[in-house]
């Protein structure tokens, strides 16, 4: 039965600490509604990009796959790991604080017997000098479109921080056709997206202060909400060029007062 | 000007023994010779797969690059790491060294695995672990889109190394890198070099017996590139017909020899020389 497929971090799925109820108000969850097919929501917060391969692989070679499924891929930072004994794939993401209340004690654990070796692997061989990742992954994901022509194939961006070097091997060698959709370029990332809700960075930088992000999927309502409807038109029109960053609302916060709605008890934005 | 170039690890450039040039009797060198078109060696022996790419990416942004290039890349071990804190990238294989060794054979080199070789490893067996290592289906997914948009390129990929215990079901993910008008790959595990390498020995037995003579004793595989010459003969045949003609129809790895080493006199035998 023909689905939508979703791979990638928080930006794919906005699962932190078991608050599964916030996905309800997620872009993905719309987008299923607006073209009513089911959703499977393999993103995973904080999760690394190797993550999401190897999930779609899990998924691609699976009775779940259908040749006219909808897979939306979220790239998310190249740097972040994964290994197969973490807990929980969120611990690859980086900078991650052990002594944080949130993480349970089987996380602690691990991050103390692993955590030094995790941020050498993270420095030297994820290093976006010699991290390749986001050029291959997107190669791969275009032979695949080009064989699998019945499926939609979308690549989105999560940030713009590393292998910016590489982004002009992408433009050379991975270009949109019929049925493929990469929107990989350094200028349409979703955080890039996600930081210009702020008037300054300052302002941004305030809400990792405060912890988690009160925005689902790091983004409000009004660009969820653009989010969907451009990934949408992208679907139903197969114009690539429906797909821009210059479309999502800016400057939403402003001020300290607008900053407010992050503070106080928890409650999704 | 057209040329060969050559990325991979041992199995492409033979350069561990740094007294003795040899670089005349490896596959890359014949290979030249019998198309008549000069030949780049980047290879190194030891490395990863993501050394290659950095060189891979620095030569086609040179001035050495030409358009109509042929392009032969040996894929390498896939756990090996690169990090551009090494002293040499051959420290890819770093957990190949034996510690009595290494400041005999690379002096700068045991400081770096002093103070690196406990998260290296960690990396290499966690972060690398087959059953969830895409290297080799990531690089030559690379490999493939690029031969699409340099079409005047020749690409082959040659499989070094067999697949990884753990590794098998990524593996079969290869099936969807398929030949191409200028994009030649070779990559079932049972095609790699290290098979054909392996398969000289008439048991494991002797394969082995020769790796501790080589560690222990001489330090180096005495077959250039992993192969005896008259399998590097074959390799430069089937190579030249590939580019020739166009097609990967003329790869066959039951035309190398095997057994050609059925005892441990023989062995010994060849140790003094490079063959």
């Amino acid at each position: 039965m023909k689905k939508i497929i979703l791979f990638g971090d928080s930006f794919a799925n906005y699962s932190w600490f078991d608050k599964d109820e916030d996905t309800r108000t997620s872009w993905a969850i719309e987008l299923a509604s607006r073209l009513n097919l089911p959703l499977i929501n393999y993103g995973l917060s904080g999760s690394s990009l190797i993550y999401s391969f190897h999930k779609f692989w899990e998924y691609f070679k699976s009775g779940q796959y259908d040749k006219d499924d909808i897979i939306i891929f979220i790239m998310t930072n190249p740097e972040r790991t994964w290994v197969r004994s973490m807990p929980n794939a969120h611990l690859g993401v980086s900078n991650v604080d052990s002594t944080n209340s949130w993480h349970s004690a089987k996380d602690r654990n691990w991050l103390e017997q692993n955590q030094d070796s995790d941020v050498w692997t993270k420095i030297n061989i994820l290093n976006p000098e010699i991290n390749f990742d986001i050029l291959q992954i997107a190669c791969c994901f275009s032979i695949l479109a080009e064989q699998y022509k019945k499926n939609t194939w979308i690549l989105l961006r999560m940030d713009n921080h590393s292998a910016r070097e590489h982004i002009e091997y992408l433009n050379q060698i991975v270009f949109p056709s019929d049925n493929f959709f990469p929107y990989i370029d350094e200028k349409n990332t979703l955080m890039q997206a996600s930081t210009n809700e702020f008037s300054t960075l300052e302002l941004f930088r305030r809400i990792l202060g405060v912890g988690l992000d009160r925005r689902i999927n790091h983004l409000s309502k009004i660009n969820r909400d653009k989010l969907t409807d451009m990934i949408l038109d992208v679907i139903t029109t197969k114009n690539i060029q429906n797909f821009n960053i210059n479309k999502f609302a800016k400057n939403i916060y402003t001020t300290a007062e607008d900053m407010e709605i992050f503070n106080g008890p928890w409650s999704p934005i | 000007m057209k040329k060969i170039v050559i990325f991979g690890d041992s199995f492409a450039n033979y350069d561990f023994n740094k007294k003795t040039e040899i670089s005349h009797l490896t596959w890359a060198s014949a290979l030249s010779s019998n198309l008549n078109i000069p030949v780049i060696n980047f290879g190194v022996s030891g490395t990863g797969m993501n050394y290659h790419m950095v060189k891979f990416l620095e030569y086609i942004n040179s001035e050495n690059y030409d358009n109509t290039d042929i392009i032969i890349w040996v894929t390498s071990h896939e756990q090996r790491i690169h990090t551009t804190s090494m002293p040499n990238p051959h420290l890819g294989s770093f957990h190949n060294f034996p510690t009595g060794k290494i400041v005999n054979m690379f002096s700068d080199d045991s400081k770096w695995i002093n103070e690196n070789g406990k998260h290296a490893l960690w990396a290499m067996e966690n972060y690398y672990d087959p059953s969830i290592n895409y290297s080799l289906l990531k690089i030559v997914s690379f490999l493939k889109q690029w031969a699409r948009s340099n079409k005047h390129a020749t690409v082959i990929v040659l499989r070094g190394q067999f697949w990884l215990p753990g590794g098998e079901t990524i593996d079969t993910f290869l099936d969807h890198i398929v030949e191409g008008e200028n994009f030649f790959p070779v990559l079932k595990g049972k095609n790699a070099l290290a098979a054909i390498s392996f398969n000289e020995f008439s048991d494991s037995k002797l394969h082995q017996y020769m790796i501790a003579q080589n560690t222990y004793l001489l330090g180096v595989d005495r077959r250039v590139n992993h192969l005896t010459e008259v399998n590097r003969s074959i390799l430069v045949k089937q190579l030249a017909n590939i580019i020739t003609h166009r097609s990967t129809s003329y790869w066959g790895i039951n035309e190398y020899k095997k057994n050609i080493y059925t005892t441990k006199q023989y062995i010994d035998s060849i140790s003094s020389s490079f063959c």
